[in-house]
């Protein structure tokens, strides 16, 4: 028992000796280890903390789907009120490989708030009636997207990357009448077995120096030398075919390139945004009515996928479109006046997206979660080049495919 | 402005101008102390340009600019600014996108804004942009049919806001407690007759530097931006008995600019209070504006807001509802009485806690709503076009933080005693 705790509180002293000894002028720059960072942003205006928790579809059973997104939008049900009193919100972001969460507050409360936040996350159990709420909320959302053209669409699809009955194949955040039957004790479960510290990734931005901001984050996260182990699906993926027909009066296809077991992620957003550049809805494409393109990420790789809506009678032609548009991106470099010009574009579009703290905690979160490291958009983009795009287009591996065309 | 749980409640539903302050320098000069949460920011005025306030984020590597114009459109011209800012809207836009940047327009109450935002090291190329949004149509060859298409976006603008029953409302309230404002839509006065001519004559004699202000948020050094607005491209103040007449619109008469009165489709009446509150603290009025939201939701009126609308020269506390369906309006149930029995409990409720759980949260919503350089801009910006003092922004957060009972307590009593204007509109 003595000896246990020694050890627990081992990593904590090797974190505050680290801080005592950090050389300070490292702390106006980025810290980062592998899986926790601050970026210290000391004209902003709030603070943000993002962090990502090993837990989701991988770990439910069939009849369970949802848990991991009910236990983490729980926590946030029960520590609102407590959040709301000290100016700050929190959120959760649902991904097939991790359950998100993004906690904003004010730069006078903001250290109290996380300290509320990561003690409701890893160390509280939510009561009965804060579950509750929870899912009455969550299975309104669920049921309001199930049953449409684009949710049919979208599961034709993983079930024809991950086989039908794989349970990565599943909703990543849960199916309502799954949810509508969980109770309290399966969500304290859940949270005790998969939202641990030890299974997490965590990134701090805005005004706080790295110090404070180490500070609290290693009273949490403890030893953060070791990456999270990733879920691999099994069986691996296959360039599976769905194709469904509904009354619809649009067409929508679906894709689901896989990615190598190491991806070269600014390389392959790059090529994302190319494709919405290509393909996405346009006035000289009237016949485009919607374009979705997204990377998943799980342990070995992850998927690039694309989910298109369109004219019927033009499915076919814009079909081979996609497909040649990556084979291209496979076999030609653009030329460098090209490539300037679309990387130029991409990286405003890209700090756009990174625009609030939040967002850029959350994206520091995930690449710490699925790269073990961060690299700021700017950088990641000046170090791309012409063959590096082809290469992370031929990378990618067969597609499988999905349609959903009006019957 | 609007106090209904957005973080961008605050933000005026108008924004406006007051004659801007007297001091501004040369070069540019901090305004305010370094522990300012929004601030400091720079403030300049470069030669013959306009005012220039700049709020440095050097870790940031987007910029957001956001440039705006005092706008006052004499009988004749309403509707004109729309028509600027649309004709300009399509060369802003696709300058920003060469550099994966978005940019927008709209015309204020009392401003025409231009917007962009794009990666730090393209700040020249985005303030050019601007620059050239802002000369209007005398800096661009307008043809007819771009004229004839910015028309028709702005009649249809107009329609729009004068044929759906909340902002027919707030227009209504906003001509009785502001009178000396004029009205954005131009109440659906046809602009047939606009020339690109007449048009460029009085959006010259409009866009002087005096009337313009630009404020630059994100990862850009204050020299660097005030350079990028020297030489401002429309003259500062032509001056003159011309100029002076283009401004107030005269010159060469509109063809068959027939005033064509609004014919809302009302299905849903609506009622506004305002109760005029120019002796009160704004930032005491936020918080109880907080209030009032908050003990309207608890009512039960759903759709219901309470807000604080202000200027440099009057303020007015503003409560607005829609009417439940199967009321008619009149008696003890009625909307407008329900309104007042909500400023008549909070009045007499104030207590501290409530209070400053507001002001937390009414800090804590400009600051969110500051946090990225576009929204800085805005907050810095739209608080700079209502009151003309560039760091409005950081004294009204300062001011809120101050706010305590006993100051919302007084303010609601002071109010309780003031005869409010009312707006309706019926089906």
């Amino acid at each position: 028992m003595r000896r246990g705790a020694v050890r627990a509180a081992l990593p904590r002293a090797a974190a505050v000796l680290a801080l005592a000894l950090w050389p300070v002028g490292l702390f106006a720059a980025q810290v980062a280890d592998r899986r926790i960072a601050v970026l210290p942003e000391p004209t902003g205006t709030a603070v943000a903390l993002a962090v990502l928790v090993n837990a989701g579809t991988a770990w439910e059973m069939e009849r369970e789907a949802g848990l991991s997104h009910l236990a983490a939008r729980s926590v946030v049900e029960e520590v609102a009120a407590r959040l709301d009193a000290l100016g700050a919100v929190a959120s959760v972001h649902c991904d097939a490989a991790a359950m998100g969460f993004t906690l904003l507050a004010p730069p006078a409360t903001w250290r109290a708030a996380a300290v509320v936040f990561l003690d409701a996350l890893f160390r509280s159990s939510p009561a009965d009636d804060a579950v509750a709420r929870a899912r009455a909320a969550l299975v309104q959302t669920l049921s309001r997207a199930e049953g449409s053209p684009a949710a049919d669409a979208r599961l034709a699809l993983r079930e024809a990357h991950f086989g039908r009955y794989s349970r990565w194949a599943r909703p990543p955040c849960g199916r309502a009448a799954e949810v509508a039957a969980l109770d309290a004790a399966e969500v304290r479960r859940m949270l005790r077995t998969r939202f641990i510290p030890a299974r997490a990734a965590a990134a701090l931005v805005g005004p706080v120096t790295a110090r404070e901001g180490l500070e609290v984050l290693s009273a949490t996260f403890g030893d953060a030398s070791l990456p999270v182990l990733l879920p691999r699906p099994q069986p691996p993926p296959r360039d599976g075919l769905r194709a469904l027909t509904q009354a619809t009066v649009t067409t929508w296809l679906g894709w689901a390139f896989p990615l190598p077991a190491e991806p070269d992620m600014p390389a392959l957003e790059l090529l994302a945004f190319r494709i919405r550049e290509a393909v996405g809805p346009a006035p000289a494409r009237p016949e485009v009515y919607d374009l979705g393109v997204e990377i998943e990420r799980h342990g070995a790789g992850g998927a690039l996928l694309i989910t298109l809506v369109i004219d019927p009678d033009r499915a076919d032609v814009w079909a081979e479109r996609v497909e040649d548009l990556i084979r291209r991106a496979a076999s030609d470099p653009l030329s460098e006046d090209r490539f300037h010009e679309t990387t130029r574009r991409y990286l405003g579009h890209r700090l756009l997206d990174l625009a609030t703290p939040e967002a850029r905690a959350l994206d520091a979160a995930r690449q710490l979660f699925f790269d073990h490291g961060h690299l700021p958009p700017d950088e990641a983009v000046r170090s791309l080049t012409p063959d590096r795009l082809r290469r992370a287009a031929a990378s990618l591996g067969p597609p499988a495919r999905a349609i959903l065309a009006p019957g | 402005m609007r106090w209904n749980g957005s973080r961008l409640w605050w933000l005026p539903l108008a924004a406006w101008w007051a004659v801007p302050g007297s001091g501004v320098a040369a070069q540019p000069r901090a305004a305010a102390g370094p522990d300012a949460v929004l601030g400091p920011v720079h403030v300049a005025r470069p030669a013959l340009g306009p005012l220039v306030v700049v709020r440095e984020q050097p870790e940031s590597r987007l910029v957001a600019l956001r440039l705006a114009v005092r706008v006052e459109e004499p009988q004749g011209l309403e509707g004109a600014a729309r028509v600027v800012v649309e004709l300009a809207r399509a060369q802003l836009e696709a300058a920003a996108a060469a550099v994966g940047g978005r940019a927008s327009v709209e015309r204020t109450t009392t401003h025409a804004v231009f917007r962009v935002v794009g990666p730090a090291d393209a700040f020249e190329r985005l303030a050019a942009a601007l620059r050239l949004a802002a000369a209007g149509p005398a800096g661009a060859d307008v043809g007819q049919s771009a004229l004839a298409a910015a028309r028709v976006v702005a009649e249809a603008q107009a329609a729009a806001e004068l044929d759906t029953p909340e902002p027919l409302v707030r227009a209504k309230l906003r001509e009785a407690l502001f009178p000396e404002l004029g009205s954005v839509s131009g109440r659906g006065v046809d602009l047939a007759g606009l020339t690109a001519e007449r048009l460029a004559r009085w959006w010259s004699a409009t866009a002087t530097a005096s009337r313009s202000a630009v404020v630059v948020a994100g990862g850009v050094e204050a020299g660097r931006a005030v350079a990028a607005f020297e030489g401002w491209p429309v003259r500062a103040g032509r001056g003159g008995r011309a100029g002076a007449a283009a401004a107030r619109g005269e010159g060469p008469p509109a063809q068959a600019a027939t005033p064509r009165p609004p014919a809302p489709q009302v299905v849903t009446r609506w009622v506004a209070l305002g109760y005029p509150a120019t002796g009160e603290d704004p930032a005491v009025l936020a918080v109880a504006a907080a209030l009032l939201a908050e003990e309207l939701g608890q009512s039960g009126l759903g759709g219901a807001s309470a807000e604080l609308w202000w200027n440099a020269g009057r303020r007015a506390l503003v409560l607005l509802a829609p009417e439940p369906p199967g009321r008619n309006g009149d008696g003890d149930g009625s909307v407008r009485q329900r309104l007042e029995r909500a400023v008549a409990a909070v009045a007499e409720g104030v207590d501290a806690a409530a209070v400053a759980r507001a002001r937390r949260r009414a800090v804590r919503d400009v600051l969110f709503a500051a946090r990225s350089a576009e929204g800085l801009a805005e907050v810095l910006g739209t608080m700079l076009d209502r009151t003309g003092e560039p760091n409005a922004a950081l004294e009204f957060v300062a001011a809120l933080e101050r706010v305590g009972a006993h100051d919302v307590a007084h303010a609601l009593q002071a109010l309780r005693e003031t005869r409010p204007e009312i707006a309706e509109v019926a089906p």
